[in-house]
C-alpha cells in the first residue's frame, strides 16, 4: 500500500469534522491515539468542560469512591501543566477548607479562554468577596451559573455589597442564590444579559434593577413565591419569548393578578411554563396570548373540560405539558373540546395519576406526534392509548417496570406501532431469554432510547436483531455499555448507530433545553 | 446539455455536465467569478485531484444530482448520525482506505458537502467502539505520545467532561 494518502494527510479541520460523528466514549479513545489526534479532538474546547474540585470532599461526593484513581494534588499538578485553552468551567466545592491560592493559580491559566462558568456547591458557605474575586477573573464570560453557593452571614446581615467588573459579554445568568442582591450596581454588571434564571425570596429593592434588565430579556425563569412578583409591576418585556414561573405556593388567589400582569407585559411570549398550582380562573387571564403562545406547561389543580377549552383558545399551541401531582378529571369530560388538534406534543407528568381514558387522547389530540407518559405497568393500557393515535411517531414512558425482562420488553415493543420509543426504567435484564424459542419481531421501531441504571450485556445483540428497522440506539446508563459491546453491535448491525449519553442528561428529555 | 471540461492533476480531461459539476461549491464559485458560465471551451484544471478520484466523484455526483441542495447558511444543527447512509452510498464507499482519504481531500477541496458528510461518516464508523490501540492499528498510526504526555492527557481528562450533543 502506498503511503501517498494516509489518514494523517487529512487537514486538522477535516479530522475534526470526522470526530464530530463520535460519541463521548469514542472521542476519549481517539485522544490517546497520538499527539495530533489529542489536539484535534480537543478542538477549540467548546465541547469540553473542565471540572475543578475545591476540596477532597467535593471530589468524593461527585465521583463514586471506586472510580477515583487520582487525588486532588494530582489535579493541581495536571492542570498547572495544561496547555489546553478550556472554554467551559465547572467549579465544585463542598467544604470550607479550600486552598484558595492553589485554585486561583490554576484558574488564572484559563482566565482569558473561559466563556462559561458553573459554580456548584453542596451546601457550604461562601464568602461573597471570594465569589466576586473568582467571577472577576474571567473577563470573557458569556454564561454564568451559580447554583448552591451560600452567602456568608456577614454579607446577609449587613447587606454589604461586592463589586463586579461590568460583564459586557455576559448573556446568560443563572442565579439560584439571590446573589444579584449582593452585587453593587448589578444593572451595570449584568447590563447585557438576555437570559435570566433567578430565585427571589424577598421583594427587597429589586424593582429598579428589573426595570433596567427587563427590555433586553428573551428568556426569564423565576423561582419565587408568587407574592414577590409585585417586583415586576412596572417592568416591561418587549423581547420576552419564554417565561417560566416556578413556585410551590399554595395560596395564590390573592396574587393572581400579579402573575397575569407579568404575562400581559410580554407581547411576543411564545413559551409559558407555570409550575405554580394555578386554577381555571387564572388561565382565563391569559387571553392576550391567544395569538402567540406555542408551548404551554401548566400545573393546574384539576384538568377538566373547562381547562381544556381555555387551552384550546391558543391557536398556535403545539406543545402542551400537564404536570404535577393533581387530579385529572377525564371521566367527567363529556363534550371533549376539539380545539386542541394543533397540539403535536403532549407530556402528562403526573406522579400519582395514570391518565385513564384513551378517548381523551383520541378526541382531544388527534394529531399528536409525540407523547410522554408515566406508567408503572404500561402493557395493555398504554397500547390502547397508542392505538387511538395513528399519527404518533414518538412515545416516551417513565418508570415502566422496575426490572424489565427482554422477552416481555420485546413483546411490548412488537405491539407498538411507533417509530421512536424512549424508556426510562431501572434495569433491562436478559431474564429467561431463549433465542431458539423467541419469535418476537419488532419491525416498526427506528429509534430506541434507554435511560436506566444498567442493561445486561447479553441484551443488546438479540434486541437489535429483533428490531429489524432500528437505526439508532441511544443509551444513557449509569453503568455505561462497554466499548467492546458497541464494536460487536456495529460489526453485526451496521444499520444501527449507537450513541452513549450521560445518564443525567437523558433523564428528562422534555425539559432539556 | 451544457458541459464544462475538468482536468485532473494527471492531465486527463473530463467532459462534465454543468449541472453535475455544480455540486462542487468551489467550481461553482469559480465559474461565477471567472464568468465562465457561457464558455464551454475553457478547461478548468483541478491540480489537487487525480483522475481516479475525479472519476469516482463524478460517479457519485451523477447519482446524487437530483438531491436537494444543502444551504450552508440555514443554521441547521450538524447532522451527527452515521447510520443514515443510503444503500447506493454504502456500496460506493466500499473502497480501500487510500481512495477513501483521496475522496475526503478532494471533497474538502472541491467543497462538495454531501460527499464530505458521507466520507467522514464512513471513517467515523470505522472508529466507533474501538480502543485507542485498535484505532492505531486500523489507521496505521504510530503512537508518538511519550508515557509522560499520555499520563498528562489521562490526568487532565479525569478533570474534563464532554458536552453532550444529542443527534435528533
Amino acid at each position: 500500500m502506498s503511503f501517498q494518502c494516509h489518514i494523517e494527510d487529512l487537514p486538522d479541520q477535516v479530522l475534526g469534522h470526522i470526530f464530530q460523528y463520535l460519541d463521548r466514549f469514542d472521542i476519549r479513545s481517539a485522544m490517546y491515539v497520538c499527539k495530533r489526534w489529542d489536539l484535534v479532538a480537543f478542538g477549540d474546547g467548546s465541547t469540553k468542560i473542565l471540572k475543578v474540585f475545591m476540596s477532597e470532599e467535593a471530589y468524593r461526593s461527585y465521583q463514586n469512591a471506586a472510580d477515583m484513581p487520582y487525588s486532588l494534588a494530582d489535579m493541581v499538578e495536571a492542570l498547572s501543566e495544561s496547555r489546553r485553552a478550556y472554554k467551559n468551567l465547572t467549579l465544585v466545592w463542598d467544604s470550607v477548607d479550600i486552598d484558595k491560592e492553589a485554585i486561583q493559580r490554576i484558574l488564572s491559566r484559563f482566565s482569558e479562554s473561559i466563556v462559561s462558568v458553573k459554580m456548584h456547591s453542596c451546601g457550604c458557605v461562601t464568602g461573597m468577596q471570594w465569589w466576586a474575586k473568582i467571577v472577576n477573573m474571567f473577563p470573557n464570560l458569556v454564561h454564568l451559573n451559580v447554583n448552591g453557593v451560600f452567602i456568608d452571614d456577614e454579607a446577609q446581615q449587613y447587606a454589604s455589597r461586592v463589586r463586579l467588573e461590568p460583564m459586557v459579554k455576559l448573556r446568560t445568568l443563572h442565579d439560584r442564590q439571590q446573589l444579584i442582591r449582593f452585587v453593587r450596581h448589578a444593572s451595570i454588571a449584568f447590563a447585557n444579559i438576555t437570559s435570566l434564571d433567578v430565585r427571589l425570596t424577598t421583594e427587597a429593592p429589586l424593582t429598579r434593577l428589573f426595570e433596567k434588565l427587563g427590555p433586553k430579556l428573551i428568556h426569564l425563569t423565576l423561582h419565587t413565591p408568587l407574592k414577590v412578583l409585585s417586583v415586576f409591576n412596572d417592568v416591561h418585556f418587549p423581547s420576552l419569548e419564554t417565561l417560566e414561573v416556578i413556585s410551590m405556593d399554595a395560596k395564590i388567589y390573592r396574587v393572581i393578578e400579579d402573575l397575569g400582569g407579568l404575562v400581559n407585559k410580554a407581547p411576543i411570549l411564545k413559551n409559558l411554563v407555570l409550575l405554580a398550582r394555578i386554577d381555571i380562573f387564572f388561565l382565563q387571564l391569559l387571553d392576550t396570548l391567544q395569538g402567540t403562545l406555542q408551548k404551554l406547561t401548566i400545573d393546574v389543580d384539576c384538568v377538566d373540560s373547562g381547562v381544556l377549552q381555555i387551552i384550546g383558545k391558543f391557536k398556535k399551541l403545539k406543545d402542551l405539558w400537564i404536570s404535577g401531582m393533581h387530579h385529572i378529571d377525564f371521566q367527567s369530560i363529556e363534550n371533549m373540546p376539539k380545539e386542541l388538534s394543533g397540539v403535536r406534543k403532549l407530556v402528562v407528568d403526573c406522579t400519582d395519576t395514570v391518565p385513564l381514558s384513551e378517548a381523551f387522547y383520541r378526541d382531544c389530540f388527534p394529531n399528536l406526534l409525540d407523547l410522554e407518559l408515566q406508567f408503572e405497568d404500561p402493557d395493555d393500557h398504554c397500547l390502547r392509548i397508542v392505538k387511538q393515535l395513528p399519527s404518533l411517531r414518538r412515545l416516551s414512558i417513565h418508570n415502566p417496570w422496575f426490572e424489565a425482562h427482554l422477552e416481555r420488553f420485546l413483546e411490548f415493543c412488537s405491539k407498538l406501532l411507533v417509530q421512536e420509543l424512549h424508556v426510562y426504567c431501572c434495569k433491562l435484564k436478559l431474564g429467561e431469554w431463549d433465542a431458539s424459542t423467541s419469535k418476537q419481531e419488532v419491525p416498526h421501531l427506528r429509534k430506541l432510547s434507554i435511560s436506566a441504571i444498567e442493561v445486561d450485556s447479553g441484551v443488546y445483540l438479540p434486541m437489535v436483531k429483533s428490531m429489524s428497522a432500528l437505526h439508532e440506539l441511544q443509551l444513557a446508563l449509569a453503568r455505561p455499555c462497554e466499548n467492546e459491546t458497541v464494536r460487536i453491535l456495529l460489526d453485526q448491525f451496521p444499520r444501527c448507530n449507537v450513541v452513549r449519553l450521560r445518564r443525567s442528561k437523558a433523564l428528562f428529555l422534555s425539559t432539556a433545553s | 446539455m451544457p458541459c464544462i471540461q475538468l482536468q485532473s492533476s494527471d492531465g486527463e480531461i473530463f467532459n462534465v455536465e454543468f449541472e453535475i459539476a455544480m455540486c462542487s461549491f468551489t467550481i461553482k464559485t469559480m465559474m461565477v467569478d471567472l464568468d465562465l458560465e457561457d464558455n464551454c471551451e475553457e478547461v478548468v484544471p483541478l491540480t489537487n485531484v487525480d483522475s481516479n478520484i475525479l472519476r469516482k466523484i463524478l460517479q457519485w455526483a451523477n447519482y446524487h444530482k437530483d438531491d436537494p441542495e444543502a444551504n450552508p447558511e440555514d443554521g441547521k444543527p450538524v447532522d451527527r448520525r452515521t447510520d443514515n447512509i443510503c444503500e447506493w452510498d454504502q456500496e460506493f464507499m466500499k473502497v480501500d482506505q487510500q481512495t477513501l482519504y483521496g475522496l475526503i481531500k478532494a471533497a474538502n477541496y472541491l467543497d462538495i458537502r454531501g460527499l464530505m458528510a458521507l466520507t467522514c461518516k464512513t471513517v467515523a464508523n470505522m472508529m466507533k467502539g474501538k480502543t485507542e490501540e485498535q484505532m492505531r492499528k486500523m489507521f496505521n498510526i504510530q503512537n508518538d505520545l511519550t508515557p509522560e504526555e499520555e499520563q498528562q492527557i489521562r490526568q487532565e481528562n479525569e478533570w474534563c467532561e464532554e458536552v453532550e450533543i444529542v443527534a435528533d
